[in-house]
């Protein structure tokens, strides 16, 4: 079968033929093979620049709470640097290394399948709630966990209304706030026990054998160890590291639900078991979204800044993407696809929007839109008559 | 799920610990052998020997003669690995290399400066004397004598009855040694063939005529392709491989095809027949590896192929290094494969 993804009416894409779904996918294959055949020294020197970024600032901000964590300003640099630290060292380091991105370079210590990462979820079950489930799945409903509000959220009309959807903006915040433990649990979905009944306690239990050992890990590093060997500055620095992993946490959060959760972010619905994968790198397009920045900006999101490309080349190393971004707009705009990018800010509050607009049940939403509209005409009809 | 059952999460980064002691001094490592290179030496226009001094993680009591290491050289920002026979060990814990230069790895080897830091593994492989006094033919073509010299020493320290060494080669790499070493022990029988010289290839009737009762003797054989291939010919007629003992330093040449390989998953013991690619091959025989996408982009099946051939169908690439990593679900066997799962 090969059938193109059914679209949305409300999609800002053009209805692709399977013809034209697979010349567009063969566009997109060209400049995946383009980097690929380049990839190289420089790569390879970006990747372990990135990790000396990530020790030296580490070693800097520890020391600094642990020697000087008493005054203020210190702490407040101490604090801030190591929130950087693990900012980079999850998400342009960690999260693209753990995507094989750098694999080739055939160095132990940066391969996909056994670097695990700063932060409480482990490697092994990232790879298969990310790598596999929302990379493959990407924006499937009922497939790609991630779209449906890690199970806590309701993104679509796809999924059925219920009143703790009520919460779905302040739910919002506090995933953020938590967000690493929202990843360390998402596979464990216990949204099922708590919500549907589907799933045991005991269940979970078992399923968290290597998570519970991950979690006395990161625990014990952040809160336990670090705070005793600083001795007298025990306190600061436990706060150190306490505000440094809640920096982590709001600025990678932020960064993912730009990626998948704003406004025009589709969902799919369609069956996808015979897909192509022209068809596949369409539906990443349609499911993604970038943000635009300046260099800072793209190396503190581990270039997930360029969503759409990562979605379409998860195995090409994320220093790439920024070059490939445009070749990838001008392929869409050729074939009408919509290539979703905003500033930063934008996507921030479409996110918000869309989480506001699902709290509420869809025919209250509909009664509220329809008010508005009549409403709008009702104000231009008044004003269009005494103009 | 091996992966998962047998998951630890590190106390401490061992990268890091290794960065910070080599920040101390460039050979100091937590586990990973590392070696300071303390002489390039030629031995010929395009065979150099390598002097190197590992740190104190490397297996100095557990080399035997025969033995080899790899050597992992960063080139062009890809580290890059490749098999070399251990010629000696000296008292003062420095290993001799004898590298010929026909690759990217030994190319960049015999570029080497005195003084900088290389990684090496422990020493590795099966391809060692047997126990006791029994006589012992040793063949060597090209550079296959490096693991063939350090063979000829441990027989001499254990006083074989009787050793022969048959060695081709264009050039006279270690000749003048191995001719020393037969006028000094008259158990050691040496017959050289500089194939510069005259065209001599391994033949029944050779070895017939240096060593009669070859098929009775166990027989060490190191050196090119297609003398390797000969040498299991004239011993399998004698249905005599039992007594042939082969070590393989180059990759297999092989055309293209998809026959049916054996393949070993060593970790977990399991061998089975692949005929498509590793991941369907492994669960048609009931194995289970990790996997994801089967479409080579989650990276959930990557593991680190051992030893043996690979092809990846998505791009036709072949891969015949050892310890490198393969996607299961886009690969296939083009040779016997050992994988780490």
């Amino acid at each position: 079968m090969n059938m193109a993804v059914e679209l949305k009416a409300a999609a800002k894409s053009a209805h692709l033929t399977p013809e034209q779904t697979e010349a567009f996918g063969r566009r997109i294959e060209e400049i995946r093979l383009e980097v690929m055949n380049d990839l190289g020294e420089k790569d390879s020197k970006y990747i372990y620049k990135v990790r000396n970024f990530v020790r030296y600032t580490e070693i800097a901000s520890r020391g600094m709470l642990m020697f000087g964590g008493w005054i203020p300003p210190v702490w407040l640099l101490g604090t801030a640097m190591l929130g950087v630290s693990k900012i980079v060292e999850n998400m342009e380091l960690g999260h693209n290394v753990m995507h094989g991105q750098f694999d080739w370079l055939n160095d132990p210590t940066l391969n996909g399948a056994t670097y695990d990462w700063d932060t409480v979820c482990t490697g092994e079950d990232w790879k298969y709630t990310h790598n596999y489930k929302h990379h493959t799945y990407t924006n499937v409903f009922g497939m790609d966990h991630d779209i449906s509000g890690y199970g806590v959220m309701r993104m679509s009309r796809e999924q059925k209304w219920e009143p703790r959807f009520l919460f779905n903006v302040p739910m919002g915040f506090v995933l953020s706030t938590g967000f690493e433990w929202l990843l360390a649990l998402q596979r464990l979905e216990m949204e099922k026990v708590l919500f549907d009944g589907t799933k045991t306690w005991k269940e979970v239990y078992v399923e968290s054998k290597n998570l519970r050992k991950k979690m006395v890990r990161q625990f014990g590093k952040d809160y336990v160890l670090f705070p005793l060997i600083a001795g007298p500055m025990f306190l600061p620095v436990l706060a150190g590291n306490f505000f440094a992993n809640l920096i982590r946490n709001y600025w990678a959060s932020t960064v993912i639900y730009c990626g998948h959760f704003t406004e025009d972010s589709e969902i799919i619905t369609d069956n996808i078991d015979n897909e192509t994968k022209a068809e596949w790198y369409l539906r990443q397009i349609r499911g993604s979204a970038n943000f635009t920045g300046g260099k800072i900006m793209h190396f503190l999101s581990g270039n997930l800044s360029h969503q759409i490309e990562h979605h379409l080349f998860p195995d090409v190393p994320a220093n790439r993407y920024q070059e490939m971004a445009p070749k990838v707009r001008e392929v869409c705009a050729e074939f009408g696809q919509q290539y979703n990018t905003a500033p930063f800010g934008s996507q921030i509050l479409s996110v918000y929007k869309r989480l506001a607009v699902h709290s509420l049940p869809d025919n209250m939403v509909d009664r509220l839109v329809a008010t508005k509209r009549n409403f709008v005409e009702a104000v231009k009809g008044m004003f269009g008559k005494a103009a | 799920m091996n992966a998962t059952l047998s998951y630890q999460p590190h106390l401490v980064r061992e990268d890091f610990v290794d960065f910070v002691l080599q920040k101390i001094n460039v050979t100091w490592a937590w586990k990973r052998v590392l070696a300071e290179v303390i002489a390039v030496q030629s031995l010929h226009t395009d065979m150099v020997l390598i002097k190197l001094k590992p740190n104190r993680n490397f297996n100095f009591d557990q080399v035997r003669a025969g033995q080899s290491i790899l050597l992992t050289l960063l080139i062009d920002g890809v580290y890059q690995q490749r098999s070399y026979s251990i010629i000696e060990v000296t008292p003062q814990g420095e290993i001799s290399l004898g590298i010929k230069v026909q690759g990217l790895v030994s190319s960049a080897a015999q570029r080497l400066h005195v003084g900088e830091c290389v990684e090496i593994s422990q020493p590795q492989g099966d391809f060692t004397l047997h126990q006791g006094q029994q006589p012992a033919i040793l063949i060597a073509s090209g550079s296959g004598i490096t693991a063939i010299y350090s063979l000829l020493q441990q027989a001499l320290k254990q006083q074989l009855e009787q050793i022969h060494v048959i060695y081709f080669n264009r050039a006279e790499i270690f000749h003048a040694e191995l001719k020393a070493l037969a006028e000094k022990h008259p158990e050691l029988h040496y017959h050289f063939f500089n194939t510069a010289e005259q065209k001599q290839h391994l033949t029944e009737d050779l070895l017939q005529k240096l060593v009669p009762d070859y098929a009775q003797t166990a027989t060490y054989v190191c050196g090119h392709h297609g003398m390797m291939q000969q040498a299991n010919e004239i011993y399998a007629q004698q249905s005599a491989q039992s007594q042939l003992h082969q070590e393989f330093f180059m990759p297999v040449q092989i055309e293209q095809s998809n026959e049916a390989q054996p393949i070993v998953f060593r970790r977990s013991q399991q061998n089975f027949i692949a005929t498509t690619t590793l991941l369907s091959s492994a669960e048609q025989a009931g194995l289970r590896p990790q996997h994801g996408c089967r479409m080579g982009v989650c990276n959930q099946c990557t593991c680190t192929k051992v030893s043996g051939v690979t092809q990846n169908i998505l791009t036709g690439e072949i891969d015949d290094q050892p310890n490198r990593a393969i996607k299961l679900c886009v690969n296939q066997a083009l040779s016997p494969v050992t994988i780490d799962l």
